[in-house]
């Protein structure tokens, strides 16, 4: 895979792996 | 007004919205979507409509939910009726309720098959990987495969009437008997103890999975690496991006992954406390949904048909569709894998989890429309359901199809329909100001004021394109099929239909009477 494919890949599960980390730290990490 | 059910625990809560959006298609659908769209290519317009539709849509169906079941309704009839003071806003309201249904009726059936195929898996009932010998391409290998599901399901013959083995039938019953089972103990000792065990194991089977596939090595490719697997779905092509296909495909995902314009998630939103953070809720939920579908649908099947059938044979079965890489490719593959029985255990158990928690999601309107526009009992509500789910999944289970065509008239054009009736009903007849202090009351984030331009122009007028654009590119052709089955199917539907209005009128006629 070209390094274009290794940033489409990252940024996209990068993003996802953010949005679930955040909110469940929001949800939960500072209770 | 009756006192309604409440979930149990912000976490359950969270859990059974996630099971609610997390289906069949985050592990079938999207793989076959993306790989037919340039790969990596589509994931640009699918994550830019996430966040033009996706998100907002989420969020303005968390709000509608949750001020409607502070007012007793819990499914969009009550809703609409409540934002919008106009005779016709409760029958726009029917697809709420309608839209679900039609799905569920033939997802059951679809969901019963992962639960026979975990069951075959574990016993080793698969035809034997050793006795293939001579297939010369991944068609070949995969013929004895195609045949035990296309036998399982009655789908060989030639005849307009399919004809699935007892034993599809048996696990179809046991499917529906225990979906009725878990609505029948009611939100939250039944749905969100379902969804407090499924969603967990889900993702711990993903990602047993997951890593499994990524220390895959190739039978037939000795050069075969897995950034080669990956790159099939992640090597951009960028001439995708100026497709109109490309994006209508993925603003379609958006909407089948999230379960958006369905009306599933106004119910399940309807049970919350009145002052929940849904901006927080509603982005934790589209967040593990999308990690389920970017992370784990994205590289389990897809990677997997790489390293066994090389890229023509993995575009071959993405070609085929959802149930052909589910169903006939995956058996084929854990076959032939070490301990491959309790792979193939795993994925469709995971299948099976994912199918089950989204069976009840769409069930639940209908409940709630029996209990808060009736006055009826759960248990009676689940009976009439049960009954009526029985009778008419017979439909998809023996007319060749009958499942398509209901799929596409709920599953496809549906739900974009009833999409944008909410956004419109929401943030232009109840009033853009009163939409966004909906959502907003009792979130600990600030959402940003851009969401707020998002869903009042933005969202409406994308989910308007998407419309014409599939009137103009698939009516046509779904218009013109005339074969017997499709007419029947079409029957059932408009009958359906009318049924609801009838229910709608009566209930409305109930309550003036009891005023």
């Amino acid at each position: 895979m070209t390094y274009k494919g290794w940033l489409f890949l990252s940024a996209s599960w990068g993003m996802v792996v953010t949005i679930v980390a955040y909110c469940f730290y929001r949800l939960f990490g500072s209770a | 007004m009756k006192k309604r059910e409440q979930w149990g625990s912000r976490m359950g809560l969270i859990l059974a919205m996630a099971g609610n959006a997390i289906g069949l298609g985050n592990f079938l659908r999207f793989p076959v979507q993306a790989a037919q769209n340039g790969g990596g290519a589509f994931m640009i317009p699918y994550f830019v409509s996430f966040v033009l539709l996706g998100l907002p849509l989420m969020l303005v169906e968390w709000g509608i939910g949750r001020y409607g079941g502070s007012l007793g309704h819990g499914t969009a009839p009550g809703m609409f009726d409540a934002l919008w003071k106009n005779r016709a806003a409760k029958y726009i309201g029917i697809l709420g309720i309608f839209l679900p249904l039609v799905v569920l009726v033939y997802y059951v059936y679809i969901c019963s098959w992962t639960l026979a195929f975990s069951i075959f898996s574990a016993f080793g009932m698969y035809p034997d990987a050793d006795s293939i010998t001579g297939a010369s391409d991944a068609a070949a290998y995969l013929q004895p495969y195609k045949k035990y599901l296309f036998d399982f399901i009655g789908a060989g013959g030639a005849g307009d009437v399919l004809s699935p083995t007892p034993l599809a039938y048996g696990f179809f019953v046991v499917t529906i008997a225990l979906s009725l089972w878990i609505l029948g103990r009611g939100v939250s000792a039944g749905i969100e103890v379902l969804n407090k065990i499924a969603i967990p194991a889900l993702f711990v089977m993903g990602l047993v999975l997951f890593i499994r596939v990524l220390t895959i090595s190739s039978p037939i490719d000795p050069g075969y690496t897995l950034s080669k697997g990956l790159s099939f779905l992640w090597e951009p092509d960028l001439s995708g991006l100026l497709s109109a296909k490309t994006w209508l495909a993925a603003a379609g995902q958006i909407f089948f992954t999230l379960s958006l314009g369905l009306g599933a998630i106004l119910t399940y939103a309807s049970y919350v406390k009145k002052d929940e953070d849904i901006v927080l809720d509603g982005f934790a939920t589209a967040g593990l949904n999308e990690f389920a579908e970017v992370i784990f649908g994205s590289t389990i099947a897809i990677t997997s048909a790489v390293a066994f059938f090389g890229f023509s044979g993995a575009s071959e079965i993405s070609k085929e569709g959802a149930f052909s890489l589910g169903f006939i490719s995956m058996p084929a593959i854990f076959s032939h894998m070490p301990f491959g029985g309790f792979f193939g255990f795993m994925w469709f158990l995971l299948l099976f989890f994912a199918g089950i928690t989204s069976v009840v999601a769409l069930a639940q309107p209908v409940v709630a429309f029996f209990e808060d526009e009736f006055d009826l009992s759960r248990a009676r509500s689940v009976l009439i359901l049960g009954i009526f789910l029985f009778a008419s999944a017979h439909l998809a289970i023996f007319l060749k199809g009958s499942l398509d065509e209901m799929d596409f008239w709920a599953g496809t054009f549906g739900l974009v329909i009833l999409a944008f009736f909410e956004m419109v009903i929401f943030f232009w007849i109840f009033g853009s100001d009163r939409a966004w202090g909906e959502i907003t009351r009792g979130s600990v984030i600030s959402l940003p004021k851009i969401f707020y331009y998002v869903a009042k122009y933005i969202t409406p007028v994308f989910i308007l394109v998407i419309l014409a654009a599939w009137a103009y590119e698939q009516l046509p052709s779904i218009l013109s099929k005339s074969d017997k089955n499709v007419w029947i199917t079409r029957g059932f539907l408009f009958a359906l239909l009318l049924v609801h209005i009838a229910a709608v009128k009566i209930a409305w006629r109930r309550r003036r009477n009891n005023a």
